[in-house]
Formats: structure tokens, sequence, C-alpha cells
């Protein structure tokens, strides 16, 4: 592995058996994610890229489905090796944030909990370190009076800061890598230009490796500088953003490009607040 | 605490509501209780003047408030075939249903939470099947033959108690509990297989949602998830349940109590309904209603306090 390779992933397969012909959602699936990059993985519903991310975040267990291949972090197989080592993994090493911040929530557990959990289950902080821990996590993604906020429930907040939320239990261990499964699908404009915003200052703050899940290409091109296009669960073109936006090779990327509405936006331009 | 006064008041309504329905109801009904108390062949003098002493001549609504007046007092008034006062007689029976209502309550919860998780857990193993097997032939069962069932099984066959050999909590305690632990058992059990059923569903329904994804991504063992944060969602609905099934315990009763032979008040209740001893009959209601209101306003107040999307001011 070269040097500043954390992740790779070599000829993923994920096949599912729970019809009598076995299907296959994602072909020969190949990434080498750097220290600190930010990935995008673009392509239509259905296309596999929620899978791939899935495996990689060790999240696909279903005994009905088969992974083939291998996803090396940190010099261990992340399929091969065992639940254990995996958990200590997740949510430490790799975490992830998913399309929908209010089903991703507990609705009967406060805000706090939800974040301190990382903290109870990979570190041996105590209690008064752990809440400056949450404390800070909150400032960090930008939550008006987390005070007041750690003491609330899911269902009072507001989807932006709902995903603000998922963001700072993401990042409460640092990770080396956070998987972003289209993050903002589920949020107003002005709010999706804000998380994508403080997706970029985390990651140039703690360099933090991200991979960036989404169908929408203009987000993809403002946040990523590399990406890879998935269709019926093949990656069909994978390059820098410039590169692909400007050449496409294949017809696919061509009509997701086309199909991106021309509006600019523009993250210069006073949408950092709510 | 605004809240607790106006669900004080809607109780007491309701219980009024309730009596005046039983007054009603008794004056609807053929039957007299001057006959049962006299016999067939009392004379008819007798009758009119036993009828006046009672006065069953005044017109219902003057009784009834003549009822509930005294009754504010604390005066239940005197069982016409029992000759006791009615208050004495029933509050020396509260303790005896109250004590299979709790105890049965308890052994639902005992067997229903553990085997809920453990076949939600482990679906399709062999103790999961078993216990769907079990729970389908015991809801099918209905509680008086379980009674009898659990008496020729522990009483005839396995010997563990003496059928009809009940025990007074005044004399000996401690045999009283174990007299009432198989007709407890008996209410239980059908109790239990709807709580395991509805658990086992909830919890297995749970599994899909996207914050248990979420608790797994954080590194969480399966009984993290599980305890962590599967099982408070889960438990909702069963609250629910167990509070309906509280209730039914506590009138349900009446049943059981015959087949075990227990002097509770479902047994009075049903002798007095029969000999329309209407100060016992009204008494033993407004007890068994207060009791059931007390138990909905109880788990009303328990829901709130797991689900912060409930508030119970409202």
């Amino acid at each position: 592995m070269k040097e500043d390779i954390i992740l790779e992933v070599q000829d993923l397969n994920i096949e599912f058996h729970d019809h009598i012909i076995p299907e296959t959602v994602v072909y020969d699936f190949d990434l080498e994610l750097k220290e600190g990059e930010i990935v995008g993985l673009v392509g239509e519903s259905g296309s596999g890229k929620s899978m791939s991310a899935l495996a990689i975040a060790g999240l696909l267990s279903r005994k009905d489905m088969k992974k083939r291949g291998h996803i090396y972090y940190d010099g261990k197989d992340l399929l091969t090796i065992s639940r254990n080592e995996l958990r200590s993994i997740q949510g430490n090493d790799i975490s992830m944030i998913f399309q929908e911040p209010l089903t991703s929530l507990n609705p009967v557990k406060r805000i706090y909990d939800q974040v301190e959990e990382p903290l109870r289950i990979h570190t041996d902080l105590d209690k008064e370190q752990r809440y400056e821990k949450v404390l800070k996590i909150l400032k960090e993604v930008d939550l008006r009076d987390p005070e007041h906020v750690m003491k609330q429930y899911p269902h009072e907040l507001s989807g932006g800061m709902r995903q603000r939320i998922m963001i700072a239990t993401a990042m409460i261990m640092e990770p080396k890598i956070l998987i972003a499964d289209e993050p903002t699908t589920a949020l107003d404009v002005t709010i999706q230009a804000q998380i994508v915003k403080l997706l970029k200052k985390l990651n140039e703050q703690r360099n933090t490796a991200i991979i960036f899940i989404s169908h929408d290409l203009s987000l993809v091109s403002t946040l990523c500088r590399r990406v890879l296009v998935m269709k019926d669960g093949y990656i069909v073109e994978s390059g820098p953003v410039k590169a692909i936006f400007e050449d496409p090779k294949e017809e696919y990327t061509k009509k997701l490009i086309a199909a991106i509405p021309k509006i600019d936006i523009d993250l210069g331009n006073g949408l950092q607040d709510e | 605490m605004r809240y607790a006064l106006k669900k004080f008041v809607t109780m007491v309504i309701t219980i009024i509501m309730v009596t005046l329905f039983v007054f009603l109801a008794f004056n609807l009904i053929s039957g007299d209780p001057v006959i049962s108390i006299l016999g067939t062949d009392a004379t008819p003098e007798r009758v009119e003047a036993l009828r006046r002493e009672l006065h069953l001549d005044d017109p219902v609504i003057l009784r009834y408030f003549r009822w509930f007046f005294n009754f504010m007092r604390g005066d239940m008034g005197v069982s016409y075939s029992y000759k006791i006062n009615v208050r004495s007689m029933i509050l020396e029976k509260v303790p005896v249903t109250a004590t299979m209502a709790i105890m049965a309550f308890f052994l639902m919860i005992i067997i229903a939470i553990p085997l809920g998780i453990h076949t939600s857990k482990h679906q399709g193993s062999a103790l999961d099947r078993t216990v769907i097997i079990l729970n389908q032939i015991i809801m099918s069962i209905p509680p008086f033959f379980s009674g009898i069932l659990l008496t020729f099984i522990f009483g005839r066959v396995l010997k563990l108690f003496t059928p009809g050999g009940y025990v007074s909590y005044q004399k000996d305690f401690g045999s009283f509990l174990w007299y009432m632990f198989f007709p407890s058992l008996a209410i239980a059990l059908p109790k239990a297989t709807m709580a395991i059923k509805l658990l086992r569903g909830s919890l297995i329904s749970e599994y899909n949602m996207d914050y248990v994804r979420t608790a797994y991504s954080k590194g969480n063992s399966t009984n993290g998830v599980l305890y962590g944060h599967m099982l408070k969602n889960a438990i909702l609905p069963v609250i629910t349940f167990l509070g309906m099934a509280l209730t039914d315990m506590i009138a349900g009763s009446i049943i059981v109590e015959q087949v075990f032979s227990i002097p509770g008040l479902g047994r009075i209740l049903l002798t007095s309904i029969s000999n329309r001893d209407y100060p016992v009959v009204l008494a033993i209601i407004v007890i068994i209603s207060a009791m059931v209101l007390l138990v909905n306003m109880l788990i009303d107040i328990i829901y709130s306090l797991i689900d912060p999307r409930i508030s119970f001011e409202e």
C-alpha cells in the first residue's frame, strides 16, 4: 500500500441471495482513498453507491448477502476481521452519516446521550471529560446554544440541526474516514450549502477523508476533487472532478451533467449561517 | 398539577356515571331483593313491610341520590343478604383480589419481557418456534379452563397445592401467597403470550429502523443496540397492552376466583348480583372502576415519561 493511502477497496462485489436468482448490486468496486481526501460517489438511485458505502462502514451484515473482494484499512481486511475488531473501528476510525437525519437519530434519547455514545464505547474518559468533548464538538458543527440543544430530543430540532448532530456524533472520535451517504438530500437548498460547507471545514481542520455520496453533481463539484460515477453496480468513470465535468467520456456521465439545473450555488455568499 | 386535578375530576365523574348506570340497569332487569331475602312463600304483608324498610318503593333517582350521599359520607349501607356492613365486608376482600391481580401482572412481565426479547433476537431458533406454538395454544385456552388445567396439573398430579384449600391472608400470609400463585398464573399466562407476541413483533420491526443502523455505525454491539436503543422504542406499544391487561386482570378475576374457590371481590360480586344485593354490587363496582381508572392514568404517565414526543399535559 502506498504511503498516504488509508483505505483501499479491491474488487468489491455485493450479491443478494434473497431471491431464487442471486442478484449482484455492486461489481468490482475499486477505490483508493488518500488521507484527507474528499471523493465523490455519484450515480442514480439503485446504482450501488450506498451499498458500497455501507459495506465500507461495515454495516452490511445481512445473512442473505455475499460480499467478495477486499476492503483494506490499517492493514486489516474489513470483510474478514472479527465483529469485535470491526466494532473497534466503527464510529472510531470510520464513521458514517445518513440521508434522513430524523429517522437516523433515536427518537426517545436525548441529543447529549446520542452524541456522547461513541465516547462511551471507544474511550475511558470520565463524565466531565466526555461532557467537555460533546460541548466542543457541538460548537464545532456550528450549533447555536449547544448547552440547550444537548438536552433536547430529535423531534424538537430542525432538519439542518439534526444533520449537524449526526455530523457531530460521527466526528467526535476524530475518525480518519467519514462516509456521508446523501447527507443533504433530505434538506432544503440553503441548508444543503451550509452542511457541505461544514463538511469542507471539518475536512480541512482535521484532515478527515470523506466519501461523499450524492446524486447531485453540482454539490459534488463544489466539494470534491475526485469523483467516481456509478451505474447499475459498475464504476463507469472516475477521475478528477474538473476533467470529468469538462470532458465526460461516458454517455451516462454526460446525461448526469446535463441534468444539473443551471443555478450556481455560491458558497461564499452569506449562506453560511442559519 | 393542573393536569392531575383535571384527570381526577374526570375520574370521579366517570365513577358517578358508572354507578348511575348500574342503578338504572338493576331497575330494568327483573328480580326482587325482597323475594330473595324472604323467599318465594313470604306473605304479601311482610314483603310490603320490608320494601318500605329498604326504601325500594321510592323513585329510582331518589334512591340513587340517597345511596350517593350516604356513600360520600363513607356509609356504603348494609348488605341485604348478609346483614352486615358493606364497607367492612368489602375492605376485607379487596386485598385478596388485589394480590391476585398484582401477582398476575408481575408474572406476566417476568414471563413476557425476557421471552419477547429472546425470541426476537433469535428468530427461527428452536426456542422461538416452541414459544410461537405454545403461544397459539395458550392464547386459545380461556382462563377458566387453564385454571382447571393448572389445578389438575399442580394440585392433583404434582400435589404442589391443595385445590380448594384457600388460606385466608389474615391467618397465614405465606400459605395465602402460595395458594394465590396458581390462579395468578392462570390469569397471567394468556396475557403473557400476547405480550410476548407484541414485544417480539415490535422489536423485529425496530431492527429495520434507521437509528438502529446509526447505533451500529457508532461501534455498538448487538446487545448495546438492543438494550441501549431498541428496547425503549419497542416497549411503547407493549406498555399500552400491559396497562389494558392489568385492568382486565382486576375486572376479570371473577371467573378464576370461582374456579379456585377464592372468596375475593369477584365471588361476592357474582352472588350479590343474583341476590339483587344492590349495596354490595355498587360498592364493588365503584372499587373496581376506580382501580381501572387509576391504572389507566398511571399508564398515561409512564408513557409520557418514556416517549418525549408525547406530552401528558394535553
